[in-house]
């Protein structure tokens, strides 16, 4: 009878956990896992072979994200683990479920400088839910079996399991426990803190809710929605909440935070009650925390006790489930019409109306990033998936691709990691083959892994490719002029002709300058069945407004 | 104010730095430090640390120590006499 080893338990619990998609790149120290992965190479187990570990990690977020199951990345032992660092921080700032699988140094060098060894558990404790190193093969299936309930049970987040070369090429008995229970059940509801949100919500003259990306994780849309409209109460969402309410929804009221809408940011001072959900106060949603929400009582729903009363006290912290604690809260809320402060929202959202038409509908000069979006917008199915990265074409896709539908938003929101989107969205496509799924990046974002188009030719992802070209690193540069003197240190970017780049990949490319070839090269592009990388070049300068200044309260709104 | 801390914890490689991040990340320097194995099968682990925070601070790192996978349980005491004033730090 054949002895499996180390490896093939690994392979075989990652199948009979019902993991069918890796993302990787081989090396010395995990070469086993490779071995035994080509055993299973028959189309139950698909490898994706990155070009860069980094983009491993980031492309099992973005198979995470669209999913909500984990996604799983693997590396070598050294640097094949140190590159996965920057996806790991990336995933646990954004509560994103992936196993990270590491090879490393057989266990008799350990500790000895040996050829690729880096002291992984050490680097990424800080940085993931949990980590451990397995040392023997009968420990890996175990191991696996508990990160994988880690990772997506409570808060999700990212779990990283490191193996030494011994123990995957060594014999074991291969005994794959059943997929522990989540390890942190959730906890009972709170009956009397239930009874005194409702009570808040039921004397409030201002209610307002922020939405954060909890109600995507905890999948409450419905019951968020739900509770929103009986009790008449409008509503916000951070960036990674956007989509949990509909952009189309008269409660919403777009995003908040430093580029958020101007009646979003403002009301969060006006409010008398502010019923925060999944969202955890970052310092770019509450700007000065010491002067926000300065009104409001507020009653916080997280599922993270670490969260409560963090940045902002919580008048009531409902811990738990935010889809249980919603739907426990729903009954005890009292039916309202808040006619008038629902008003209030419209007359500040008209505020913001010359900033659109300006950004949206300029007169003349080259094509705006903004109107690039909306175009983009206009051209894309109700399901499409959108990967934007960091910067300002980032919160201009925030702000002009309207999600309706069931359209997603992707994109690295409390990190900031430039160069997430390609990798993300190639996770992303793979997940959902048949979904037009768009990574939308900066010139500068762009080269940060624009080896990806390696991984992307060969394993031929249909993901489409659209770089707003300014020639800059546009969200700094935008900080230089407002708040350095207009001094522009090394933010003037040149880059490569990208069409001619993605030809070289067998990519096809193109590029658009002039206004009127705008959106008939956008309907060419989301709608080929193949891959396409569109570049559209667009003016130097352009501001993303509103803004509150670093460091500002949300009142220091600026709208030009 | 002078706090104790009391944690149990699995008793595996790594919950000593794990917890020491915990301190590290909110810049809180530890004054004293006890950690022994508590049971007879020698799984579980229980740290005592004291050190001087604000009161928010200390019931944030409870909470934060609290989200570690190996850390089962967390009690924060105030000690009532204020503990002892921090003294100039001797890298000895």
């Amino acid at each position: 009878m054949h002895t499996p080893t180390g490896a093939e338990s690994l392979v075989r619990t990652l199948k009979e956990a019902g993991i069918d998609t890796i993302f990787g790149y081989p090396g010395g120290a995990i070469m086993p896992a490779y071995d035994a992965l080509y055993t299973h190479s028959n189309g139950k187990m698909r490898h994706i072979l990155v070009r860069h570990e980094q983009a491993a990690a980031h492309a099992a977020e973005g198979y995470a994200q669209t999913t909500g199951n984990v996604g799983v990345c693997v590396a070598t032992s050294g640097p094949g683990a140190t590159n996965l660092l920057t996806g790991i921080t990336n995933a646990m700032m954004d509560s994103t479920p992936i196993l990270c699988i590491t090879g490393q140094v057989n266990q008799a060098l350990l500790g000895t400088d040996a050829f690729q060894e880096s002291p992984i558990i050490s680097m990424a404790a800080p940085v993931t839910k949990w980590c451990a190193q397995v040392q023997s093969a009968d420990k890996i299936a175990p191991t696996i079996m508990r990160a994988l309930a880690i990772a997506e049970s409570g808060r999700p987040g990212p779990v990283l399991v490191d193996i030494t070369k011994n123990a995957l090429a060594e014999a074991c008995t291969h005994e794959v426990p059943a997929r522990p229970e989540k390890s942190r059940p959730s906890l009972p509801l709170d009956e009397k803190a239930i009874l005194e949100a409702s009570e808040l919500l039921n004397t409030a003259k201002r209610p307002y809710a922020l939405v954060g990306h909890g109600v995507l994780l905890s999948g409450a849309q419905d019951a968020l929605r739900t509770l929103l409209e009986k009790a008449d109460i409008p509503c916000a969402a951070t960036v990674l909440g956007l989509g949990a309410i509909s952009d189309d929804h008269p409660l919403f009221h777009g995003m908040l935070g430093m580029h958020g809408n101007y009646a979003a940011n403002l009301k969060t001072d006006e409010a008398d009650v502010i019923l925060a959900v999944g969202m955890r106060f970052d310092d770019r949603v509450t700007g000065d925390a010491s002067r926000f929400a300065r009104n409001a009582k507020i009653i916080h729903i997280d599922i993270d006790p670490a969260e409560l009363h963090k940045i902002i006290p919580a008048t009531v912290p409902l811990v738990g489930d935010a889809n249980a604690i919603l739907e426990a809260l729903t009954p005890h809320v009292a039916q309202a019409d808040r006619t008038a402060w629902r008003e209030s929202f419209r007359l500040l959202d008209q505020c913001e109306e010359p900033v659109r038409k300006e950004a949206l509908s300029p007169s003349d000069g080259p094509i705006s990033m903004s109107e690039a979006i909306r175009a983009l917008d206009e051209a894309t199915a109700d399901s499409a998936i959108i990967v934007a990265d960091v910067g300002q074409h980032q919160m201009l896709a925030a702000r002009y691709y309207r999600l309706t539908g069931t359209r997603r938003f992707i994109t690295s929101g409390g990190l900031g990691t430039m160069g997430f989107s390609l990798p993300a969205a190639i996770g992303a496509q793979i997940a959902h083959p048949q979904r037009q799924v768009i990574a939308v990046m900066g010139d500068g974002c762009a080269q940060m892994n624009i080896q990806e188009l390696g991984t992307i030719m060969q394993e031929k992802v249909p993901v489409k490719i659209l770089i707003l070209n300014n020639h800059y690193l546009g969200m700094v540069r935008q900080w230089q002029e407002l708040f350095f003197d207009e001094r522009y240190s090394a933010t003037a970017i040149e880059s490569p002709d990208f069409p001619a780049l993605a030809a070289a990949y067998n990519i096809k490319g193109a590029c658009v300058r002039e206004r009127a070839e705008l959106a008939p090269a956008l309907a060419e592009f989301v709608n080929s069945t193949e891959t396409r990388l569109l570049e559209v070049h667009v003016r130097t300068i352009e501001n993303v407004f509103p803004m509150i200044p670093s460091g500002g309260a949300v009142t220091d709104i600026r709208l030009q | 104010m002078y706090y104790t801390l009391t944690a149990i914890t699995e008793n595996t490689p790594g919950v000593l730095y794990r917890i020491a991040s915990v301190f590290l990340q909110g810049q809180i320097n530890i004054e004293r430090l006890e950690v022994s194995a508590i049971d007879e099968t020698r799984t579980r682990s229980r740290f005592r640390i004291e050190f001087f925070d604000t009161e928010q601070h200390a019931h944030l790192l409870a909470r934060r120590m609290e989200r570690l996978v190996e850390v089962e349980h967390v009690e924060l005491t105030q000690e009532k006499d204020g503990g002892e004033t921090p003294q100039n730090t001797d890298s000895t």
